[in-house]
């Protein structure tokens, strides 16, 4: 059986590398990741001694490998998670809207090793494309320390083993949102309203949190919240920023304070996904399968 | 060896008030070329769907191949195209069929060419599945139904979209796959087309099951034979009074005579005896179609 997942996945793969989705989105998170990099680079460039103190040496440090690794992980993830929740609701919703789930099940393939196939897929595609726009951070490091006064390629502050762990930890993050996504694509049976809906989600997530932080009892429920849980679970790694020292973040103070403790949020986070990618495949093993929805 | 290839039994299918399938007990025979016909709406595809494991049943029971429920190994042992064949847009048709034959646990790239030949899309086998017109993705489906030999096909409107000459390549070639002792479970609203392919029928209306058998025994429910004599008058006189004759009466220029078929050839020796001749003799065959009309109307099915 778990032969079977694994060559439904390699066949998962042959099928996604013709189309041009996945490279659209693989070229829109390097992008994305080198438009943060470089607007940080040119702020830098007209910023003063007050804006980055000690002559910019916290950002120089942070710009050096392997520092700027965690940063483009930490970058990556914020906007990894819309992009692999869209390729999720895609992956799934157009076999729906083409008819295809009905062409591979009727030669056998089965209901629940299809689908596991795309959930194993996925988080390997999110692995990916996190490494690929590292590395194209990598690169625009290099370039941006020899155009710096006292720019290093090569910091001694931090640990490559670091840039491992939060490459692992970045790529579990994704991995509710994959599941969340899956569960919607499969419950409307439609890429579309599967997108909708999961990006939905994230941005009411987003905005509620931030309304309820002002409310003294949401304190208790807030690490329940995905994206509370996965903050946690990044932790301060997570909010690695251009300053190089870890204590500012991208997000709220106040949303950042309200995060669960590591592991704790590996743990609603695990339950995200166990929740959502059961609830998924209780609902595409019971359904009858039509044909083409023509979208 | 099981003769009986797929069996329905009281297979019944309910979609909210809707009742698709209503009770369905199905036989057919390994070996043949099975019809399935049918009004629109008559439950043909939901059949189907549930025989492929698509469809719940939503009471009944059916075996496929033997196995009770059919199940991911049967389906590996069944060719099926329910619908419109659907494949992904992007990948070439045999990139498609490449990718299904993996699906089944084989990588045979000789099996991908030789039917794109059969289909005669060899052609056109690297060109996007989305540029193909709807003749060449029926095409593409067949050459996918009959991938790893199966030994069950399940063909649903086969030749829709196919020119006359597409239609006849393919009711050949279901000819054949029949003939190489392959069952074909085929639905099709083309009539003509099923009563020259199929060896048995079986028609559903309203998710009922209003009749099946063979298409010849179907085709001649009465031993009648229509005749013509040098006398037709004094023919039918003669005829309504012989006791071998069931009936006899005059119908557009000739005389349809019932009478046990064993028997019809002492037709033309009563005949004779008294002078009148017979030039022209044949059985009576209603058509499909006919056939498919009567019997749907009996049962309050008005077919589209």
């Amino acid at each position: 059986m778990t032969a079977q997942v694994l060559s439904l996945t390699r066949l998962e793969w042959y099928k996604l590398r013709h189309r041009r989705m996945p490279w659209i989105l693989l070229i829109l998170s390097v992008l994305l990741v080198q438009i943060t990099f470089w607007g940080a680079y040119a702020v830098f460039r007209v910023g003063d001694d007050v804006t980055f103190g000690n002559g910019g040496a916290g950002f120089l440090e942070a710009l050096a490998f392997p520092n700027i690794a965690l940063i483009g992980l930490s970058v990556s993830h914020e906007f990894g998670i819309i992009l692999i929740m869209v390729l999720a609701a895609s992956l799934i919703g157009t076999e729906y809207g083409w008819g295809t789930v009905r062409t591979v099940l009727t030669r056998g393939a089965g209901r629940w090793p299809l689908l596991a196939s795309k959930l194993i897929l996925l988080p390997l595609l999110g692995a990916a494309a996190l490494v690929v726009g590292t590395a194209s951070l990598a690169i625009s490091s290099f370039i941006a320390s020899l155009t710096l006064e006292g720019g290093i390629w090569i910091a001694e502050s931090a640990e490559w083993g670091d840039v491992a762990r939060m490459l692992g930890k970045t790529v579990f993050g994704l991995v509710p949102y994959v599941a969340l996504a899956v569960f919607f694509a499969v419950l409307t049976s439609s890429s579309g309203v599967a997108i909708g809906l999961s990006l939905g989600y994230a941005v009411a997530e987003d905005i509620v949190v931030v309304v309820l932080t002002n409310f003294d009892w949401f304190e208790r429920f807030s690490g329940f919240i995905l994206g509370q849980a996965v903050g946690g679970w990044l932790g301060t790694a997570g909010n690695v920023t251009f300053s190089g020292g870890g204590e500012e973040s991208f997000s709220d103070s106040a949303v950042v304070a309200l995060q669960p403790e590591a592991l704790q949020g590996f743990l609603i986070s695990l339950a995200y996904i166990v929740v959502l990618s059961g609830l998924a495949f209780w609902v595409f093993q019971r359904r009858d399968i039509a044909g083409a929805k023509g979208e | 060896m099981n003769d009986v290839v797929i069996q329905t039994n009281a297979l019944t299918k309910r979609y909210g008030r809707v009742l698709a399938v209503d009770r369905l007990s199905l036989q057919v025979p390994r070996g043949h070329v099975f019809g399935l016909l049918g009004p629109n709406g008559a439950g043909k595809t939901t059949v189907m769907g549930m025989l492929l494991g698509l469809v719940r049943p939503t009471a009944g029971s059916f075996s496929v191949l033997g196995a009770d429920g059919g199940g991911r190994d049967t389906l590996r042992r069944i060719g099926a195209i329910v619908e419109t064949p659907a494949f992904y847009p992007y990948l070439s048709g045999r990139r498609n069929l490449a990718y299904f034959q993996g699906v089944m646990g084989r990588d045979d790239p000789r099996e991908l060419d030789r039917l794109l030949e059969l289909v005669g899309l060899a052609g056109r086998a690297k060109d996007a599945f989305k540029t193909y017109s709807l003749g060449m993705k029926q095409r593409l489906g067949l050459a996918y139904a009959l991938l790893g030999d199966p030994e069950l096909l399940l063909l649903d409107e086969p030749t829709n979209g196919m020119d006359p000459a597409g239609m006849a390549e393919v009711r050949d070639l279901i000819r054949n796959l029949g003939a190489e002792g392959r069952t074909v479970l085929i639905s099709s609203h083309l009539l003509n087309e099923v009563e020259h392919v199929c060896d048995s029928v079986a028609i559903i209306a309203k998710g009922r099951l209003v009749v099946q058998g063979d298409v010849a025994d179907l085709l001649h429910p009465q031993e009648q034979v229509r005749l013509r004599t040098t006398d037709d008058a004094k023919a039918l006189t003669i005829l309504t009074a012989a006791d071998e004759v069931e009936a006899a009466k005059a119908e557009d220029d000739a005389l349809v005579v019932t009478i046990a078929h064993e028997r019809s050839s002492e037709l033309t020796a009563m005949l004779s005896k008294s002078e009148v001749y017979v030039t022209e003799i044949a059985p009576l065959q209603v058509s499909l179609e006919q056939y498919f009309l009567d019997v749907t109307s009996e049962n309050g099915e008005r077919p589209e």
